[in-house]
């Protein structure tokens, strides 16, 4: 066997021009696949990390009962002052953990005097959501500071609707947590981006105690948490809900995940996608491989001949042939690998922009990203592509009988 | 290319201290060697004084130079790390300083080109950006503050949307800057003129680099020429 290998791998060698042919095949095949691939795990990153830093946190903490019932009764729903401070003080003293804030979300209606648009808001702890909302970009103005309590930021298109300028004072009403109306002088500190267009169309954020005083209460809707990995989210759930259970907080967590049915559609989508183009990208490369193995063995009939009629066997043709396949595999995805990782490095570092998605306001910048995974599948796939394509070209050079194939010129 | 960005950080971390007198009292004082072998010698210097006993200026005036050393002399994630640990230490120390804290900020988002991951980039451009604009809520005429986020804010990939950002800030800067040193007002117009180039706005850029040529002022003068 070891001599088989080694004649296999001298043949490969030796056929260079059809040697190079194959190891260019499977190399389109692997590069391609790296930097799809690569493309499409980046996009799923850059989307997850977006709606994580944007909207979700990576875990948000609710009064129990707030998933089923909140969006019909928020009032009835909201952590108290003392419950949050608890709840903060808790997951401040947990590991893993980069940002810990609390949100008080409401509806209402921005005024500018002469005509009203309904709006949905967050008031916020601006220090902490600064950092937090890295997808949340100032396109006019100033961000918000805690210390300018009656300042906000306003979503785009909202700004565009009600012909908002920074510095302009608005007047926002809404329904105060007993039910009653107030309203309460803002004063535009800015006008935000999301990247989402229905968003930034009724967004506004502002400074959490000023929208406390609005809605008379100091209770909030949810603490969101801000992990340093995504990866940890489902253990640090684990762990807070036994440390709640433990300190006996009536109150119920759920993950990005369980908050993000955009971002599981999406993923769905282009895995669907990206499976189908491997197949194509796959058969490509089998078909390019088996008809260069197929003129290998017309190439090398009397050649097989020669070894048949020196006594070697079919099952030793079939071998030599498929060991050649194997190397070719191997050369062709290392190959692969290198130029896919440089054709990922270079693509990223060109800073090429994509247009933006549906139902998106901000293109977004094309990331390649080199996943291990991909590398190994990579060349797995170029192997499996080489041998399979190479099965029927051995078997029918295994087959030839000894005499014709002498006579073959 | 390396002594052009030399050039460059010695003017956003250097020269403000030439106008320091001129134009804003608010514009703290520290020295920074002139060349890389200096500003190495100066640090090394600094940290054996600062062994001995804790002293704010110095703490300060290391801050600055690890900046200037992160920045242009050795720009590598080891160096950058080590800014940022002494910009915190000298933040603490002088907690009322603005220029030091944007100077913290502008070190935190160079930090973004050393990680894989966007997120994370992400997160010390935000941060880094938060305190500089916290730097300017403080002291909004603070010529050093002022420059550090203009040109961190101009050299941003454009979909972070800072450039209005670098726009206001050298507008601003070009009020402060008067007349007195023209080198330093052609480079503000220069990259005020870049900024609006980025701005989508070619009329008004080819406005400030026809400005900064005219100041005929060496370098910045020859760059804007150069642009139109």
């Amino acid at each position: 066997m070891i001599l088989i290998l080694k004649i296999a791998f001298l043949n490969v060698l030796r056929n260079r021009r059809r040697s190079l042919i194959t190891i260019l095949a499977i190399v389109f095949g692997s590069v391609s696949l790296i930097v799809f691939g690569g493309f499409v795990e980046s996009m799923y990153d850059g989307l997850r990390e977006s709606m994580i830093r944007s909207q979700l946190g990576h875990l948000q903490v609710y009064k129990k009962g707030f998933s089923e019932f909140g969006s019909v009764e928020p009032e009835k729903y909201l952590l108290s002052a003392e419950t949050t401070r608890q709840i903060m003080r808790i997951v401040e003293n947990q590991p893993g953990v980069e940002i810990v804030t609390s949100r008080l979300n409401f509806s209402g209606l921005l005024s500018n005097g002469k005509s009203s648009v309904g709006v949905f808001g967050v008031g916020m702890d601006a220090d902490q959501e600064a950092l937090m909302n890295s997808s949340v970009k100032i396109v006019a103005g100033d961000d918000l500071f805690t210390e300018d309590l009656e300042s906000a930021l306003i979503g785009e298109g909202l700004a565009q609707s009600l012909g908002i300028r920074v510095g302009d004072w608005m007047t926002l009403l809404a329904s105060t947590a007993d039910g009653a109306v107030n309203a309460v002088d803002i004063k535009v500190a800015g006008i935000i981006s999301t990247g989402m267009k229905e968003i930034d169309d009724r967004v506004i954020r502002a400074n959490r105690l000023h929208i406390q005083n609005l809605m008379v209460t100091d209770s909030l809707t949810r603490v969101l948490v801000l992990l340093e990995k995504t990866e940890t989210t489902a253990a640090a759930k684990l762990s807070l809900e036994k440390v709640f259970a433990a300190h006996q907080l009536d109150v119920e967590i759920r993950t990005w995940s369980d908050l993000a049915g955009y971002y599981h559609k999406v993923v769905r989508m282009f895995t669907s996608v990206f499976g189908f183009i491997k197949i194509i990208v796959v058969v490509i490369v089998i078909l390019g491989i088996a008809n260069t193995m197929m003129m290998a063995v017309m190439e090398r009939t009397s050649e097989i001949g020669t070894i048949r009629a020196l006594g070697n066997t079919r099952s030793e043709i079939l071998a030599l042939f498929l060991s050649e396949a194997v190397y070719l595999g191997i050369m062709g995805g290392l190959c692969g690998i290198m130029l896919g990782v440089l054709a990922a490095r270079g693509i990223t570092a060109a800073d090429l922009m994509m247009p933006p998605p549906p139902g998106g306001t901000e293109g977004f910048p094309i990331r390649i990203m080199v996943v291990p995974d991909l590398l190994w599948e990579s060349i797995g796939l170029g192997i499996l592509a080489a041998v399979i394509s190479s099965i029927y070209p051995s078997l029918k050079a295994s087959r030839l009988k000894i005499v014709d194939a002498l006579r073959f010129v | 290319m390396e002594l052009i960005m030399q050039h460059i950080y010695l003017i956003i971390l250097g020269l403000i201290l030439i106008l320091g007198h001129g134009v804003s009292c608010a514009v703290a004082q520290t020295a920074i060697p002139d060349t890389a072998v200096e500003r190495k010698a100066r640090a090394a210097f600094l940290e054996q004084s600062l062994a001995r006993e804790d002293h704010p200026e110095k703490v300060r005036e290391l801050a600055m130079i690890s900046a200037v050393i992160a920045g242009v002399d050795d720009p590598t994630a080891k160096a950058t790390t080590r800014a940022v640990t002494i910009l915190a230490r000298a933040t603490q120390a002088n907690p009322g300083d603005s220029e030091l804290m944007a100077a913290h900020g502008s070190v935190l988002t160079m930090m973004a080109k050393f990680q894989d991951q966007t997120s994370q980039q992400l997160r010390y451009v935000k941060k880094g950006f938060r305190m500089m604009d916290r730097a300017l809520k403080k002291d909004p005429d603070n010529i050093g503050a002022l420059l550090q986020r203009a040109n961190n804010s101009l050299h941003m990939p454009l979909f972070l949307k800072r450039t209005h950002y670098a726009k206001r800030d050298f507008e601003r800067l070009l009020d402060l800057a008067g007349n007195k040193v023209p080198g330093f007002r052609a480079m503000i117009l220069y990259q005020l003129g870049q900024a609006h180039q980025l701005l989508k706005d070619p009329a008004s850029a080819k406005k400030y680099w026809l400005q900064a040529a005219s100041l005929k002022a060496g370098y910045w003068s020859q760059q804007a020429a150069a642009n139109m």
